[in-house]
């Protein structure tokens, strides 16, 4: 398959934001948002770390 | 008489107090104790349970428990007039400045932190102040036990504070789970100081945990909340006179308006900083019902204070836990066998005296003193125009002939708003803006000449993925909305009240029924929400009964096929599933009541607060909240699945690209779990790859189906087969997040029950429905 130059950036941009995506959520479940899941937001919010 | 025999309006006084164990205790501590006067105002519209008024408050009990309470009927009290409040000095405690008492005189040193407990009884607004004083965004609600957890946070300002909040408790008595962790906080993490936030409208029933809070002999603070409301209703209190009576700080505030606020993180600092004790933990009198029970309270001190002090526990509390029978009291105390005889015999001596019980001896001399400081320092309010209003609203939501009606028909109403007149024109608009945007992409990239694999994954992929699982964002906010005003307005709660008989038909009490509501919006607070439920058998039941209750993250999937194959019936397969859902987890709850959860469920005992709008800034918060989390998990869990499923579809195991994806990875590793779905008409490996997405999150089980049929599902099954492949997504594993909750309430081996149980159900009930159709002709 010959990659032209829009595929690259193209192909670039996707890796760039898969991996942000994956630091995010690493970040996030690091930090802890809730005790039981990595949804910060539920109504029944605690501060248990992971 | 009993209680369960007065009438409506009927008023008298208690006699005694029947029952046993901690539910007696309990009822003692919610202020139900001989010579109380009680009027019954209603029963509930199936005739249980009934409500109450008492010490200014309603509080609700089913009939069976209210037949072990024995009371004399007595003419309604009349309204006491109000008294004159003569002023008093200011004592001034917690102030720097002026003479008073000083702590240990050992002040902490400068920068140590100072932990504070926010305590409270459920409801007084303690995570309205918890905000105001952190600026935190925690959620709060009009429902007793919306905080079921700790919390922590810095005092804005105030660097080297760390405040906790913690669940609210009506008592030190360990009854409910949230008790236990609110006793074990004061008890074992030792704070600096304690914030004691009472609701000023109901200050009797508040002081008696005030009272035993002041016996944990640490430096405390007692704020009175919502005095706006008191003063507005013609009330007041002499501040400076409770001060000098209970020995501590008393600051009027009002959380809802940052009223006070500011003197009271004064007054906390302070009193923490220089360990200024309560100066009064003593509230026995010698004269009253004979002193018999100030007698006990002080032997029973001397007896055990060398135990309490190596037990590290403070020793008035410790006494009168003691002598109220608590057993971790007493197991941590580890009184020998002579002293434990001769407790039992000062506490029988006690009980002989004042003709009371140990627990009703010690609620009665608590109650007593209570009222005392009241008649001294509260000018009663007239009823409040909240109160009036509550009782106006509840003849028509809480009638004997309408509460049922006005459930379902709210229910109905919400439901209608959310997926057809505000969520589903947002969301029509919505995905036509989607529609545009990948149009517009798909020619951009057309334009740029892009290898045709990847406009097809960033168009049909991510775009597709992401998209559909996002135009669902206005109906998941929407829903939220009105779950969120039907709790702050405190309706919720009557709700419980209503549905309790019904619900105890299948083993679980009133208060189960908030979990269940809460479920539709999302499994994992629902999960959370069952910790206000006091009986582990309860807790457990609701729990396994909550993913029944179809979650919105499952709309996509419902919507999907309901466009694609049902499209003019949607509102009654809509309907039908949310239906199903529920009769499948009544059906299953009853085989729990008859097999592995034998019993009944817990007494209904619960304070019903007066309706209050909604606040709008809550309600904003909150929703904005649901939206973020909601876009975040489209931008990253389901970006990352569409990326990883395009991947696994368009390449073989030696990852060169396929023309036909029944080549691809994908294709190898589902076509192994496929045969087993092939009898429910489900044995594509498509639907198979999807539906395993599905434990990741829902909302991936739509995506993955746009990647992998491009478009093209009604093709490519049959409408029997979309049948059960909605009864099976209604009905199968919740996803992980609620998984992790379910671990974290009940442990690992509960939540891998919970998924092989709800596959096996899923199966089975898909089973069911697929074979009953096609012996029907169907398909």
């Amino acid at each position: 398959m010959i990659m032209n130059i829009a595929d690259i950036i193209i192909v670039s941009a996707l890796a760039v934001l898969a991996a942000a995506a994956v630091a995010f959520l690493i970040i996030r479940r690091r930090k802890g948002k809730c005790c039981s899941c990595d949804c910060e937001n539920c109504a029944f919010k605690c501060d248990k770390r992971h | 008489m009993n209680l369960n025999e007065l009438t409506i309006g009927q008023s008298a006084v208690i006699k005694t107090v029947g029952g046993e164990g901690q539910l007696r205790q309990h009822f003692l501590d919610m202020g139900v104790i001989p010579g109380i006067e009680i009027k019954l105002v209603k029963l509930a519209p199936m005739g249980d349970p009934m409500e109450f008024t008492l010490h200014g408050y309603e509080l609700t009990l089913r009939l069976a428990d209210a037949e072990k309470i024995t009371v004399k009927p007595v003419a309604a009290e009349s309204q006491k007039p109000f008294q004159k409040i003569k002023k008093k000095a200011h004592p001034g405690l917690g102030e720097g400045g002026k003479y008073h008492k000083k702590g240990s005189g050992n002040p902490l040193p400068e920068g140590e932190t100072l932990t504070y407990a926010l305590v409270g009884n459920q409801n007084c607004g303690k995570t309205t102040l918890f905000n105001q004083l952190t600026g935190a965004n925690q959620h709060v609600g009009n429902f007793p036990g919306v905080t079921v957890d700790r919390k922590d946070g810095v005092i804005k300002g105030h660097k080297n504070t760390l405040i906790t909040d913690l669940p609210g408790i009506y008592s030190m008595s360990p009854y409910t789970n949230e008790e236990i962790v609110s006793r074990s906080f004061v008890l074992d993490e030792k704070p600096k100081a304690i914030i004691n936030i009472l609701d000023a409208t109901n200050i009797e029933r508040n002081l008696y945990l005030t009272m035993q809070l002041l016996e944990m002999d640490i430096p405390m603070v007692v704020t009175l909340n919502m005095m706006d409301e008191l003063t507005a209703n013609g009330g007041s209190v002499d501040v400076n006179n409770m001060e000098a009576l209970l020995g501590v700080p008393v600051i009027p505030i009002s959380a809802a308006k940052n009223q006070g606020v500011d003197e009271l993180v004064a007054h906390a600092l302070h009193i923490a900083h220089y360990q200024e004790k309560p100066l009064r933990q003593d509230f026995c009198d010698s004269y009253d019902k004979g002193g018999a029970v100030h007698r006990c309270l002080h032997a029973v001190r001397h007896l055990i204070e060398d135990k309490a002090r190596d037990a590290e526990l403070p020793l008035h509390f410790a006494a009168s836990k003691v002598v109220e029978g608590d057993k971790l009291v007493l197991e941590k105390l580890k009184l020998e066998d002579s002293e434990v005889h001769m407790l039992e015999h000062i506490v029988t001596q006690m009980e002989k005296e004042c003709g009371l019980d140990r627990n009703a001896a010690i609620a009665d001399m608590r109650f007593t003193f209570i009222r005392k400081i009241c008649n001294q320092t509260v000018v009663r309010p007239k009823e409040s125009k909240e109160h009036r209003r509550s009782a106006k609203i509840d003849k028509v939501l809480t009638g004997k002939f309408t509460a049922i009606p006005m459930f379902l028909l709210i229910m109905v109403a919400i439901f209608w708003l959310t997926f057809d007149l505000i969520g589903g024109t947002l969301q029509g608009l919505l995905e036509i803006g989607i529609d545009n945007l990948t149009t517009l992409t798909r020619h951009s990239l057309e334009h740029l000449n892009v290898n045709p694999i990847f406009t097809g994954l960033i168009t049909d992929g991510i775009f597709a993925g992401i998209g559909s699982v996002l135009s669902f964002l206005p109906i998941i906010v929407v829903l939220f909305l009105f779950l969120s005003i039907l709790e702050d307005s405190g309706y919720l709660a009557r709700v419980a009240f209503f549905m309790d008989k019904l619900l105890r038909r299948i083993g679980l009490s009133g208060r189960s029924i908030v979990p269940m509501l809460i479920g539709f919006g999302c499994t994992v607070p629902a999960v959370m929400a069952t910790r206000t439920l006091p009986s582990e058998r309860d807790r457990k039941m609701t729990i396994l009964l909550t993913p029944f209750m179809s979650c919105t993250a499952k709309l996509p999937i419902y919507a999907f096929f309901v466009n694609a194959f049902f499209r003019e019936y949607s509102w009654l397969v809509m309907s039908g599933l949310y239906i199903l859902g529920i009769v499948v987890g009544v059906l299953i709850t009853l085989c729990m009541k008859k097999t592995i959860f034998k019993g009944e469920a817990v007494p209904f005992v619960m304070e019903l607060p007066n309706y209050r709008l909604p606040g709008a800034k809550n309600v904003a918060r909150l929703l904005w909240d649901k939206a973020k989390d909601f876009i975040q998990r489209a931008f990253t869990v389901i970006f990352i699945s569409t990326i990883i499923v395009w991947f696994l579809q368009n390449f073989n195991l030696h990852f060169n690209m396929v023309q036909n994806s029944q080549d691809s990875i994908l294709a190898h590793i589902a076509g192994f779990i496929a045969p087993v779905f092939a009898p429910l008409g489900m044995g594509d490996w498509k639907i198979v790859t999807a539906l395993i997405s599905g434990f990741m999150a829902k909302e991936s089980v739509v995506s993955t189906l746009e990647i992998l049929y491009n478009g093209g599902i009604q093709t490519a099954i049959t409408a029997l087969s979309a049948v059960s492949i909605l009864v099976f997504s209604l009905l199968y594993t919740p996803c992980v997040a609620a998984i992790a909750s379910v671990r974290r309430e009940l442990g690992y081996k509960w939540a891998t029950a919970v998924v092989v149980w709800q596959c096996v159900v899923a199966y089975v009930v898909a089973a069911v429905i697929h074979l009953t159709c096609m012996l029907c002709g169907m398909g």
